[in-house]
């Protein structure tokens, strides 16, 4: 399938698609990205039997990783690929938070926020943080499907499109 | 490739044009692409040396605002022999009941709690009801960004070498700012605060040289790591005889004396 054979409809739709999930996870990582140990702690507060150097590698990358993914959906710059990524960081954040909610630990998520452990007497919100992944899941595998999208970098480097080509139908 | 279709139904003239008019199309994206991972690349080599700029700037920050010079450091006298809290009341050794406390003096909620229970706290302390160790600890710096937590927890050590721990923890949580994250200041942590704890003269003076050359800087950073790796993450947290009570329990209390707080805590440790 070439990518252009996309609808003029679905090419819209997937600007919006690549746009929601691209500013999501750049938003994300904006926050977290100017206190890189803040984001170690939201990590740590998940009590994944884990290494500490692992929590310390994924608590600072993760904000990086975020913006980049982020910033190239929004752009659209290797869409089909780092919309792939970005659907498998949202399934791993909503095993996160599942599995937070099934262990009965009482955390921020750490999606949006500073995260880490919540004080007492304030309850998390696992279903909305797990019903707003999947929603942006959803924009992701769209992105995947339809990866070719109005206003994109990739158009860019495609080049004109077939259609566009002003060359006329040769005669037959 | 699709985009063929069209041309292969023409003469092969139209043919090599074709092909030659695509290779240079290939070449052109080819350079496009080349571009563009490279803008990509810089800005990632970019963003990611800025933060991990940042980080070390702030580490190095916390560093000097907190350890200071290499000075001796003290150990305050009523510090648990595994380092991870300050015993308030050691003539209650022997009492049935032990409550563990754990505060950090940015945190909100545990301020809610000394202004509701400090006063029965101070009660069940004074009549050796339970023995009583605070665990002070410090992790909110990373969340606020700034060093106040661990500041205040060095005043408080400072404090317990002149037998005034409990008043000057008394005291920080009063004047706890209603907004999250403002902190504290030199000014109050070394003097007012002080002052309103009840520490006076000499032991003012001992005090003060205490706290503004971090003497009890490596007490603070190592009762936050030994607390942390024992799992108690989040502040305010109570334990009673190990035990650990929901501060939902405590709040739900009818009263907020001494003695319906600990019937509360005897309750939760299974002694009634």
């Amino acid at each position: 399938m070439h990518p252009r054979s996309a609808t003029a409809w679905q090419t819209w739709v997937t600007l919006v698609a690549r746009v929601i999930i691209g500013a999501s996870l750049l938003y994300a990582g904006l926050l977290k990205i100017g206190n890189l140990p803040k984001s170690v702690t939201a990590v740590r507060a998940y009590e994944l039997p884990w290494p500490d150097w692992m929590i310390h590698a994924i608590g600072y990358s993760l904000p990086i990783i975020e913006i980049v993914l982020g910033a190239a959906l929004i752009v659209g710059l290797f869409t089909r690929w780092m919309a792939v990524l970005g659907a498998l960081a949202m399934i791993v954040y909503i095993i996160g938070i599942a599995s937070a909610w099934a262990r009965g630990l009482d955390i921020d998520c750490g999606c949006f926020t500073p995260g880490g452990a919540l004080p007492p007497g304030q309850e998390p919100k696992y279903l909305e943080d797990i019903l707003r992944d999947i929603g942006f899941l959803i924009c992701g595998v769209w992105t995947v499907l339809f990866p070719d999208g109005r206003f994109s970098v990739d158009r860019w480097i495609a080049g004109p499109a077939p259609d566009d080509d002003p060359e006329p139908e040769p005669a037959s | 490739m699709a985009k063929n279709t069209k041309a292969n139904n023409t003469n092969g003239h139209m043919n090599r044009r074709e092909i030659l008019r695509q290779q240079q199309a290939a070449q052109a994206r080819r350079k496009r692409t080349i571009t563009v991972v490279c803008i990509a690349l810089a800005v990632v080599v970019v963003i990611a040396a800025v933060a991990l700029i940042v980080t070390h700037v702030n580490s190095v920050n916390h560093q000097k605002n907190t350890a200071g010079a290499a000075t001796a450091q003290i150990k305050p006298p009523d510090l648990t022999s595994d380092g991870t809290a300050i015993i308030v009341n050691p003539a209650a050794k022997d009492a049935a009941l032990t409550i563990d406390v754990h505060e950090d003096f940015q945190c909100p909620i545990c301020k809610s709690f000394e202004d509701t229970f400090g006063s029965a706290m101070n009660q069940i302390i004074d009549n050796n009801q339970a023995l009583v160790r605070y665990h002070v600890r410090s992790f909110l710096d990373i969340n606020e960004n700034n060093d106040w937590s661990n500041l205040a927890a060095q005043g408080a050590m400072c404090a317990d070498t002149v037998g005034k721990f409990k008043p000057y923890h008394d005291t920080v949580f009063a004047n706890q700012p209603a907004v999250e994250g403002t902190g504290y200041t030199n000014q109050e942590l070394s003097t007012t605060f002080a002052q309103q704890a009840g520490i006076t003269g000499d032991d003012l003076t001992k005090f003060q040289a205490c706290y503004n050359n971090h003497q009890t800087s490596q007490v603070v950073s190592t009762m936050e790591s030994l607390n942390m790796s024992a799992g108690v993450q989040g502040t305010p947290a109570f334990f009673v005889n190990g035990k650990s009570i929901d501060l939902q329990t405590l709040a739900g209390l009818k009263s907020n004396d001494a003695a319906t707080l600990l019937a509360a805590f005897q309750k939760a440790a299974g002694l009634s």
